[in-house]
């Protein structure tokens, strides 16, 4: 409904993957002396880190990304995400990748759940940007990228309504509809309930620009106050202390949307398993091509900024797992319920040798630095390819 | 006081938007009937009164032709006329009209984008009945369209477009009782915060205008003479809707409220809001002075489980003894 909405979900969205990949990457990684060529080491990871960002955060993409739009369907996001975590040497499995989107996804439906006023989605924005500048402090040119993000959003958002942030947010709420992925962080937080759903506080400090609820105030025709009465409920509230700040660097106050995970408290999902509830989940939607044609020159854009890191031909993939062992991983993905498979279109599923030679030119080699535009020919291109499947 | 009767588990889940749940009493056939909104389709369930027999339908909203929309619905709900009950539902492409039982679609109105400055979301929402033969529909760019509707058939024509509104509307709401000379028929209410009074007819006057004070008016309700709001900070303000006076002001709910409701023959007043709970509360008005009196009958917070209520009805029990009886829908 909301046509400023793509912007949040997808930073957000890729600011929980970060924390991901990065408290993964940590648990697997092994000091740079001792390790084997196939294992991660610090370096590596900072690597990645760095390459992802980089891609996230290029500037044509940016542009697109800004641009008044209704959200992606689920498959189309789902595809951008498969292709940035890619966008480096890391290699995830299916069934890791598909871990990896669950744990995304809740974790930001969580904070558009429980967030206090419908503004404070741009201090969560905000809390997952301070964590990449965080992630890239030494890189000054991807800062520099980061920064600029930063300022478009406080450009775009800041002016916008309360009303607005409202539709923003329950066109979020709407796309993220029907998920109750379980996620043991939260079930051991007691946030989530054993059924997926999500618990609300009815304590704590009630939003910015709320009252404590509990006082009635009468007035007369002449709008002087005649009566006072309290009354009390279960909530157990208190007025907050201060507002977070919206500004380029500042303390957001809000917690929601910074890094939960630690290497202490490792990310695990559960799958909710086959219930009635997933039956009755409307049809994504009726279009024979899942990708529509401006979703795929987003995607174009996002390729055409790609600094390809595929291993060479005697280099081993450096592979990520998402699970704590490589058997868990396979039987993760052989017992995924049917329903909350992502059938993720995978592009370089192609035989002709033609479109491979297309697709590989688009793949090649690119200059961070300067990263070739994204002509109209080159979404042609990869319609045309979508088609063809 | 109230009574919660039976839950009732619709088939979906419904969507996160204000004022998601309408009902509709047919005394006669001793049947309720329930509608919610979830993506582009509507879940309605038809309650017998003996609380035993359910039966369940979702109905796919067409816009204009054949097709099956996938535009996102943003509200459903029953109007009640003299002569005959529509069931009309708003979406992102219009404004629908079925038969009460959603058999068959006798209008359709498309939104025209082009009212709408690019980059502000284009939709319809806020629906009523008022002055026994129009229905009021808002849309996101503030202007409320009335719709003369015939008797039968479906010659509905637009009579009129109101104007006064700069942002989306939120909630329409017509008088449930007896409105005193000049405190108007219909309550219309924005993103803003701003609230109109009108005196519904061949042509609509403004009776009131009340001013915003930074808080979108979510939900509203008019019931003899009297507004009672609920706003994104979680306050209930009760105004006199012939002259705009604010006469109470509740600090009801930590979170944003998302719905209201009035028993029209008790003056109980419902909220709901984000923060799990609903709250009954009395309304009156002293005979000498008019002063407004409101006070805090119940409340209940659902916690855990549902994550909160984002609509309830209060409806008064034809067959029982006039007292309202408080529904609530799980959701979401």
């Amino acid at each position: 409904m909301s046509v400023r909405t793509l912007p949040l979900l997808f930073l957000n969205l890729g600011g929980e993957m970060l924390y991901i990949l990065d408290q993964r990457l940590r648990a697997q990684s092994i000091p740079g002396e001792k390790a084997r060529k196939d294992e991660w080491t610090d370096v590596d990871r900072k690597r990645v880190m760095n390459d992802i960002i980089t891609t996230m955060f290029n500037k044509k993409f940016m542009e697109e990304l800004f641009k008044p739009q209704e959200l992606y369907s689920k498959k189309a996001l789902r595809t951008v995400y498969d292709r940035l975590a890619h966008a480096s040497i890391m290699r995830l499995n299916q069934a890791s990748m598909d871990k990896l989107y669950d744990l995304m996804t809740m974790a930001f439906k969580y904070q558009v759940l429980l967030c206090p006023r419908p503004k404070d989605i741009l201090l969560i924005t905000f809390n997952h940007l301070d964590a990449i500048k965080d992630f890239i402090q030494d890189s000054p040119g991807i800062l520099n990228q980061v920064d600029e993000t930063f300022r478009q959003l406080i450009e775009t958002y800041t002016c916008l309504s309360a009303g607005e942030f409202q539709l923003i947010r329950q066109t979020l709420l709407i796309f993220f509809q029907d998920m109750h992925i379980r996620v043991s962080i939260f079930l051991k937080d007691k946030v989530q309930n054993s059924n997926g759903r999500f618990v609300l506080p009815i304590s704590g400090p009630v939003p910015w620009g709320t009252e404590v609820p509990g006082l009635i105030r009468m007035f007369n025709h002449n709008g002087d106050e005649v009566k006072r009465t309290e009354f009390t409920t279960d909530g157990n509230y208190v007025t907050p202390q201060r507002e977070g700040s919206f500004d380029l660097y500042g303390d957001r106050v809000l917690k929601l949307g910074t890094n939960m995970y630690s290497v202490s408290r490792p990310v695990e999902t559960h799958m909710s398993g086959s219930s009635k509830n997933l039956a009755s989940h409307a049809k994504e939607n009726t279009v024979p091509n899942p990708l529509a044609k401006e979703e795929l020159n987003f995607l174009a854009r996002l390729l055409g900024g790609l600094e390809t890191k595929t291993p060479g031909g005697s280099e081993t993939g450096f592979r990520l797992n998402l699970f704590t062992t490589d058997e868990e991983e396979e039987h993760a993905a052989l017992t995924r319920p049917e329903e909350l498979s992502y059938k993720v279109i995978n592009i370089e599923a192609t035989q002709d040798p033609g479109r491979r030679a297309e697709l590989s030119r688009i793949l090649g080699e690119l200059e961070v630095a300067e990263p070739r535009p994204a002509s109209s020919g080159k979404g042609e291109d990869l319609l045309a390819l979508m088609d063809g499947l | 006081m109230y009574r919660k009767e039976k839950s009732i588990q619709l088939k979906s889940s419904s969507a996160a938007l204000y004022n998601n749940l309408s009902v509709l009493r047919l005394p006669g056939r001793q049947l309720a009937c329930f509608s919610a909104v979830h993506g582009p389709s509507v879940n309605v369930v038809s309650a017998a009164a003996d609380g035993l027999g359910f039966s369940h339908r979702q109905l796919q909203a067409k816009e204009g032709g054949m097709a099956v929309s996938t535009s996102i619905l943003t509200q459903a709900a029953w109007c009640v006329l003299p002569s005959r009950v529509l069931l009309v539902l708003t979406s992102q492409k219009g404004i629908q009209m079925y038969e009460s039982d959603g058999s068959i679609m006798v209008y359709w109105h498309a939104l025209d984008v082009t009212e709408h400055p690019p980059g502000q979301a284009v939709f319809a929402r806020g629906i009523a009945a008022a002055g026994g033969r129009f229905i009021c529909v808002g849309t996101s760019s503030g202007v409320v369209l009335v719709f003369d509707i015939p008797p039968k058939g479906t010659n509905i024509t637009v009579s009129e477009v109101l104007e006064q509104h700069r942002d989306a509307i939120t909630d329409i709401a017509a008088e449930l009782g007896q409105a005193p000379d000049g405190a108007g028929d219909l309550v219309t209410a924005d993103d803003a915060g701003t609230l109109c009074v009108w005196s519904a007819g061949e042509e609509f006057t403004l009776v009131s205008k009340i001013p915003a004070f930074g808080c979108t008016c979510s939900s509203v309700k008019l019931w003899n003479g009297v507004v009672a709001a609920g706003y994104g900070n979680g306050q209930i303000r009760l105004y006199e809707a012939a002259t705009g006076l604010l006469r109470a002001e509740v600090n009801a709910h930590a979170r944003w409220i998302y719905a209201l409701d009035l028993a029209p023959e008790t003056g109980k007043l419902l909220s709901g809001a984000e923060d799990s709970f609903v709250h009954v509360w009395k309304l009156s008005r002293s005979l000498d002075t008019e002063d407004v009196e409101v006070s805090l009958r119940s409340s209940s917070p659902q916690r855990g489980a549902y994550c909160k209520y984002t609509a309830l009805q209060a409806v008064t029990a034809p067959w029982g003894c006039g007292t309202g009886a408080a529904l609530s829908c799980s959701l979401w």
